[in-house]
């Protein structure tokens, strides 16, 4: 589920990844702070640059353009309201700032492949951190597969829990007492035996990073190798 | 247990970011289903409260907020990229705030109510910051923060209310201490 948009994205060498992330913080940056009376017609060729070069275009365009309908309407509704239609302009101004602040942001987010991300920001972040965060997006399948698991069985023995019912905030207390508590109960559980196994593995005993069981075949102890 | 990373255990920080991971699936799950302006705040600040009073220690919640930011970013989930952090920092950054004030009344649904209205509320100056300097009317910025955040501030308290019951039988199941840990007990064996 969470890598559903994987199948549009294409993998690309770290060094362009980076350069793609330094244009699209330079676009939104510059959508914020830049006001001068080319900035608009410069900042909507840079995304469009932007967007040709992530392959936006291969990209389900209808869910993109969804995120930023609520926002644009939002924006000339309350011009509208507060100033008449006569401020639709200035409100249209705003609405297409706005979009080209958060477009950059998302064309690369949606376009990137996430282990490409992943591995990048692994890079700048430390070990411990990033083991964390690995081992909790490789067993969080199976803390899913339990939640799927519960919510197929409380519906079946008639929890209002379906998502036409969950329209209505009244069910949210049922969803949260059947599945949320059973969710986090699973948590704490999975997050204990995952632990326990670090540790029966050596994980921790040494300050720097080890591997286990460790590459050198003499080492018939386990014990890990700093 | 050792220190692993920020005064965390592994497991306590495993945990959190099982949470984190939580908080982004729901949020994905809600967007396939349903249009309500703010109403990813209720699992929001349901999972962050629950992260910080099941781990009891100092920034647990700033600690779970930004891995989902972090995991935000990894699965492309936000459509803030980067500043999707800071969104999810500055909520969670209120709930730790509040989490002595909420663990000595536990009892009182009010308190948790205006923790969680706090805590969505945070997230406004994200929204006024960004509109005020792409050059929207002062207004116009105040009335459309209003109506994002305002959302937003009634799912985070609906969100917060159903959190003393949860640690309750959490705590009936043996998952938690009944009683409080001190700051440093689970960091240092």
């Amino acid at each position: 589920m969470l890598n559903g948009s994987s199948r549009h994205t294409t993998r690309v060498s770290q060094t362009r990844l980076i350069l793609r992330i330094t244009a699209a913080m330079a676009l939104a940056m510059g959508a914020l702070f830049w006001h001068g009376p080319w900035s608009l017609t410069a900042l909507t060729l840079g995304t469009a640059a932007l967007a040709v070069a992530t392959g936006a275009h291969r990209h389900p365009w209808r869910r993109l353009v969804l995120v930023f309908i609520w926002q644009v309407v939002l924006v000339m509704a309350l011009y509208l309201l507060r100033y008449g239609v006569q401020s639709l302009p200035d409100g249209a101004l705003v609405a297409c700032r706005l979009v080209l602040l958060v477009l950059p942001g998302v064309l690369l987010m949606k376009t990137t492949h996430h282990g490409e991300m992943a591995r990048l920001l692994l890079r700048f972040l430390p070990a411990k951190v990033g083991f964390v965060l690995s081992t909790c997006v490789f067993f969080f399948p199976t803390l899913w597969g339990v939640s799927v698991q519960t919510y197929e069985s409380q519906v079946l023995r008639g929890a209002r829990i379906l998502p036409r019912e969950l329209v209505n905030p009244a069910n949210w207390g049922t969803l949260v007492r059947v599945i949320c508590l059973p969710a986090i109960v699973s948590s704490l559980v999975l997050a204990k035996d995952v632990a326990l196994a670090a540790h029966c593995r050596w994980y921790g005993l040494h300050p720097d990073r080890t591997v286990w069981p460790g590459p050198n075949p003499s080492n018939t102890t386990g014990e890990p190798r700093a | 247990m050792r220190n692993h990373m920020f005064g965390f255990t592994l497991q306590e920080s495993l945990f959190l970011g099982f949470c984190s991971l939580l908080i982004l699936s729901t949020k994905l799950m809600l967007r396939l289903h349903l249009k309500v302006p703010g109403h990813s705040m209720f699992f929001l600040i349901l999972f962050l409260m629950l992260a910080a009073l099941c781990v009891r220690k100092r920034w647990s919640a700033t600690l779970a907020a930004g891995m989902a930011g972090l995991l935000g970013m990894f699965t492309g989930s936000g459509k803030l990229g980067p500043l999707g952090i800071v969104s999810y920092m500055l909520p969670a950054l209120v709930i730790d705030f509040c989490v002595p004030f909420l663990e000595s009344h536990r009892k009182n649904l009010a308190f948790f109510a205006v923790a969680g209205l706090l805590a969505a509320a945070a997230r406004a100056p994200i929204s006024l910051f960004s509109e005020w300097m792409v050059g929207m009317d002062v207004q116009v910025l105040f009335m459309s923060t209003a109506i994002k955040t305002g959302g937003g501030m009634i799912f985070g308290a609906l969100g917060a209310l159903p959190v003393p019951a949860l640690l309750t039988k959490l705590e009936a199941r043996g998952l938690l201490s009944a009683n409080p840990k001190p700051e440093n007990s689970g960091a240092n064996p």
